[in-house]
């Protein structure tokens, strides 16, 4: 061989060789590209997986008709509903595209131009029966002591009912003995959301009975056929490190109701849209007539200050999420356009997911 | 092809001056060469007449040619195939997702006609390219509403997303149909309980 067909040889081999390592690179990119993809699809499809699981369990209130609630200002679940704070009773409510000044959270750390989605309902899982027959609110409410009864904290907000009355309050003290576990109230204490203002009943037909009403006799709440209910109020939202967040309310370590300790359900989101489907029918009948963005639920009752939440019988959720490093050689041009999102194109490196999910409030409807 | 001797007596074949390694009688056209064993030719450029050199036939050369030609189209076109399957499984994905929304739907619409993204549709129908999800893929949608069906109180809802591929049936309405779509789909059915 000589030395001409060896160079030549050699320089065959490298352009072959050089070709090959770049087809595996290329697939070894494609590779790991997929792979970011990948973990970015499985934590939205997670994230709206476990938003999912609660939103369905929204406007569960045992024998409590949601979507009677607020129409005409009636109902026990309008007690607290203008506490001013976060705490609402809704089945859902929605803040669409918050800005510095609608963002209901005081952290500051809301994505601007995103959704925040709340829900409100009965933990259904939840086993508190009464140790006796009971005249609340005036006495303190004495429960059977089980692990369901023994986790209540004080400042936990409560139902109790036996579905022809229903009463709400918060939990101002409790004390265990005996196997039973006593939940005391305040009437006389302030801010709903903070302590009980007021402890009223409602018998499901008429306007919200006052306190006296609620404890004449016969309108007691009796052992056997009634049961408490911790409320459960939360909502979801995008930080501004885009974290897709589900904060939960609770007790701290006083009487205050407080929302704290976001929980991760997803990373490097950028978006969370909801469009919320409206049951229009003069006679509510569950479908949905139309989807809207939060700031045009219909409000036919303007004098209560709240929309026609409990017109909401679905949801749909949109979460708009990126890979968590750009890739090489990539420009998303794409206008991810979903509710009333505009938005222009990013026009950065990362590849980008739009999911969504349509959750149905089964418990909303009638 | 013309058989004549060289300038140095070698054996010229098209134009190339090719050295007979065993020495035979008279000059053999190209088919007597095949037909007599023994006979190679090789390469003479730049090598000393009479010098007796190794190398390879222009057969083999031809081959391994072919066959490396064959390797590299194999590799490169698992590649391609690669990016389509890429892009493919995305459209999927896209599409399942817009499926189980139009079930989603079905199943909040109580009353007749059934309620999609605000309007009503007929119980059975076409769309052609008329559904967009929010990342901008465009699909045709097929879709069955059977009430009543497999019993009384149920619903069962079949619908098929199409999408446009190179080298496939476009979405139409003869592509994109049940049983057996042609076009690049998916199809998803369930059943509804409707008290």
């Amino acid at each position: 061989m000589t030395l001409v067909e060896l160079l030549t040889a050699v320089a065959v081999t490298a352009v072959v060789m050089l070709s090959v390592y770049g087809a595996l690179t290329a697939q070894q990119r494609l590779y790991g590209e997929e792979q970011l993809i990948l973990e970015l699809q499985q934590n939205m499809r997670t994230a709206l997986d476990a938003a999912a699981q609660t939103l369905e369990q929204s406007g569960y209130w045992r024998c409590v008709d949601p979507h009677r609630i607020g129409r005409d200002g009636s109902g026990v679940k309008n007690v607290l509903r203008d506490a001013g704070r976060l705490f609402q009773t809704h089945p859902v409510v929605g803040f669409n595209n918050v800005s510095p000044d609608s963002d209901p959270f005081t952290d500051g750390q809301t994505r601007r131009g995103t959704d925040v989605l709340g829900y409100s309902f009965l933990d259904p899982a939840f086993h508190g029966p009464l140790a006796q027959d009971q005249t609340v609110p005036s006495d303190p409410l004495r429960l059977v002591k089980n692990s369901f009864t023994s986790s209540l904290k004080k400042g936990e907000i409560v139902f109790v009912t036996e579905c022809r009355r229903s009463a709400l309050f918060q939990v101002t003290g409790v004390s265990t003995s005996s196997g039973v576990v006593t939940l005391e109230h305040d009437p006389a204490l302030g801010t709903p959301g903070n302590a009980t203002r007021c402890l009223q009943c409602d018998n499901g037909t008429s306007a919200c009975l006052n306190e006296s009403a609620c404890a004449a006799a016969g309108t007691g709440f009796a052992k056997d056929v009634s049961f408490v209910h911790p409320v459960r109020v939360g909502y979801f939202r995008v930080n501004t490190t885009g974290e897709f967040q589900w904060i939960e309310g609770g007790p701290e370590t006083g009487v205050q109701f407080v929302f704290s300790g976001p929980r991760t359900l997803a990373e490097n989101v950028e978006d969370f849209q909801v469009e919320f489907g409206l049951d229009l029918s003069p006679t509510p009948d569950g479908s949905v007539e139309a989807w809207v963005p939060a700031d045009a639920v219909p409000d036919t009752m303007p004098e209560d200050g709240f929309p026609d939440w409990e017109r909401v019988t679905a949801v749909r959720c949109h979460l708009l999420g990126r890979t968590r490093r750009a890739f090489k050689n990539y420009v998303d041009t794409t206008p991810y356009l979903f509710a009333d999102r505009d938005a222009e194109p990013a026009r950065d490196g990362h590849r980008r997911l739009h999911m969504m999910k349509t959750v149905i409030l089964r418990n909303a409807m009638p | 092809m013309p058989c004549r001797k060289g300038p140095n007596g070698n054996v010229v074949i098209g134009g190339f001056p090719m050295k007979p390694v065993i020495p035979t009688g008279p000059c053999q056209n190209r088919w007597d060469q095949k037909k007599t064993p023994g006979i190679e030719l090789r390469a003479a450029r730049g090598v000393p007449d009479g010098e007796k050199t190794r190398g390879f036939t222009l057969v083999e050369v031809l081959v391994a040619v072919v066959v490396a030609v064959v390797v590299f189209l194999a590799f490169f076109s698992l590649h391609a195939i690669g990016l389509r399957s890429r892009a493919h499984a995305r459209l999927v994905s896209a599409a399942l997702n817009a499926a189980a929304d139009f079930v989603d739907q079905v199943a909040l619409s109580g009353g007749d006609p059934v309620v999609i993204d605000g309007e009503g549709v007929a119980d059975s129908g076409f769309l052609e390219n008329g559904v967009r999800t929010g990342s901008g893929s465009v699909f045709s949608r097929r879709w069955d509403i059977q009430r009543g069906v497999p019993a009384p109180h149920l619903v069962t809802v079949r619908v098929i997303l199409c999408w446009s591929e190179p080298r496939k049936p476009p979405p139409t309405a003869g592509h994109c149909d049940f049983p057996d779509p042609t076009a690049p789909h998916v199809a998803l059915e369930a059943v509804l309980y409707r008290p």
